[in-house]
C-alpha cells in the first residue's frame, strides 16, 4: 500500500544521514582500537601521527613472548 | 497421573543443580557474614579459619554499616546505574526509531551499531579512560589541544580576533578524579549497552501497526505526537524488560571501576566488596548480603513495573 503522505525530498536524505553518522561515532572507538593495535608503541602517543603512521605487526608478534 | 509424573521426572536433575547452584553460594556468604573469618591476622592465626567457634553474630554487619565508605558505595551504585538506565533507554529509543525504516546499507548500520556490545568490559575501561578521554595521550587531549591552537591563531583576525581574544583557554578533563571517574564509567557503560536496547526496541518497533499509524497520519496527527501517543506504549513492555535487566547487571558493575578509579575513592558496592575481600572475608560476606538486599529492593519495584505493564 503506498504511503498516504507526501515526504519532502530533503527527509529521504537526511534521516538515513543522521543514522549513518550515529553509526559510524558508535563505531569509531573500536576503529581506533584496532587501529592504534598497528602502531608501535611510540607512535601510539603522537597526535600527529592519529591516522597517518607506517602500520606494523609487531603488537600481534610480541603478544605471547612479553606476556608473563 | 503419569502424564505428570514423568516430566517431573526428567526436570528433577536440572532443577536439583540449580538449586545447589543457588543455595550453596549463597548459605556459604551467610556463614561468613556471621563470623570472624581473615585471610591473615598474625596475632590471631584461629581467625584464618571459618570454624563454628568464630561465631560474631551480627558484628561484621555493624562494621560493615559503620564502615567509611559504605553509604557512598550504595549511593554511587545507584547514581552509576540509574543514570546509565536514563542514557540507554532514551538513547536506545532514538536509535531504533531512526533505523525503523529501509534505507541504503541498513544491515550495515545495524551491525556497526551493535558492535559495541561486543567489547570485552576490560578493554573497554581501557580504551575509554587511557585512549579517548585521556587528557593528554587521548582523544580527549588532542581534540582540545587543536581547538585551543585554532583559538590561539584566530585571535590574530582583524575582525574576529576580538571575538575570539575573550575565549578563554581550554583544559582538557581529567577523568580520573573521583566524581568525574563516574561520569566516565558512566559515559563507557553507556557506550556498551546502548546497542543492547537499541536491539530489543528495533525488533519490537517492527511489531507495530503500519495501518494504526496511516489512519493517525490521515486524522492529521504530527510525528511527534505519533511517536508519543502510539510508539511509547507500545514500547512500553520492552522497556520495563530492558530496565529490569540492565539494572540487575549494572549493580554488579566491577571490571570498569576497577580499572579506572583503582584508589581514587571512587567505589561501588561489588568494588567495596573486592577491597574487604582482601582480607576480612567476614566484612566481605557482609556486604555482599547487603548488596543482594539491595537488588532485591530494586528487583521487586521492577517487577511490579513489568507486571503491571505485562497485564493489559
Amino acid at each position: 500500500m503506498a504511503a498516504v503522505t507526501e515526504r519532502s525530498k530533503l527527509s529521504y536524505l537526511l534521516w538515513p544521514a543522521l543514522a549513518w553518522m550515529v553509526a559510524l561515532i558508535f563505531f569509531f572507538p573500536i576503529f581506533y582500537l584496532v587501529l592504534t593495535s598497528f602502531k608501535t608503541d611510540a607512535d601510539a602517543v603522537k597526535p600527529e601521527l592519529l591516522f597517518w603512521f607506517t602500520p606494523t605487526l609487531e603488537n600481534y608478534t610480541n603478544m605471547t613472548q612479553n606476556y608473563d | 497421573m503419569s502424564n505428570r509424573t514423568l516430566p517431573r521426572l526428567l526436570q528433577t536433575p536440572a532443577v536439583i543443580l540449580l538449586l545447589v547452584w543457588m543455595l550453596v553460594p549463597l548459605s556459604m556468604t551467610l556463614y561468613f557474614s556471621f563470623i570472624r573469618y581473615v585471610l591473615n591476622n598474625t596475632r590471631r592465626p584461629e581467625w584464618t579459619k571459618p570454624a563454628l567457634e568464630n561465631w560474631r553474630g551480627f558484628g561484621n554487619y555493624e562494621y560493615v554499616l559503620n564502615a567509611k565508605d559504605f553509604w557512598f558505595a550504595i549511593q554511587n551504585s545507584v547514581f552509576i546505574v540509574a543514570s546509565i538506565l536514563v542514557l540507554t533507554v532514551v538513547l536506545g529509543l532514538a536509535i531504533a526509531v531512526l533505523i525503523n525504516r529501509t534505507f541504503p546499507g541498513r544491515g550495515i548500520v545495524r551491525v556497526l551499531l551493535i558492535s559495541p556490545f561486543f567489547v570485552m568490559p576490560a578493554v573497554n575501561a581501557v580504551l575509554w579512560i587511557n585512549m579517548i578521554l585521556d587528557p593528554v595521550l587521548g582523544l580527549q587531549g588532542i581534540a582540545v589541544g587543536g581547538m585551543n591552537n585554532l583559538v590561539d591563531g584566530m585571535r590574530d583576525f582583524p575582525v574576529l580576533g576580538a571575538f575570539f581574544s575573550l575565549w578563554p583557554e581550554l583544559e582538557p578533563i581529567s577523568f580520573r578524579a573521583t566524581q568525574t571517574s563516574a561520569y566516565a564509567v558512566i559515559m563507557m557503560v553507556t557506550w556498551q549497552w546502548t546497542p543492547f536496547a537499541v536491539l530489543i526496541f528495533m525488533t519490537s518497533l517492527q511489531s507495530e501497526d503500519e495501518s494504526q499509524k496511516e489512519a493517525a497520519t490521515l486524522d492529521g496527527a504530527s510525528p511527534w505526537s505519533q511517536f508519543i501517543n502510539l510508539t511509547v506504549p507500545h514500547l512500553a513492555r520492552p522497556i520495563a524488560i530492558v530496565v529490569m535487566i540492565q539494572s540487575i547487571f549494572h549493580l554488579s558493575l566491577y571490571a570498569e571501576i576497577e580499572i579506572v578509579s583503582r584508589g581514587n575513592g571512587n567505589k561501588n558496592l561489588p568494588y567495596l566488596i573486592g577491597e574487604f575481600a582482601n582480607n576480612n572475608i567476614g566484612a566481605a560476606s557482609a556486604t555482599g548480603i547487603f548488596a543482594v538486599i539491595l537488588a532485591n529492593i530494586i528487583a521487586i519495584f521492577l517487577l511490579r513495573m513489568v507486571g503491571k505493564s505485562l497485564m493489559d
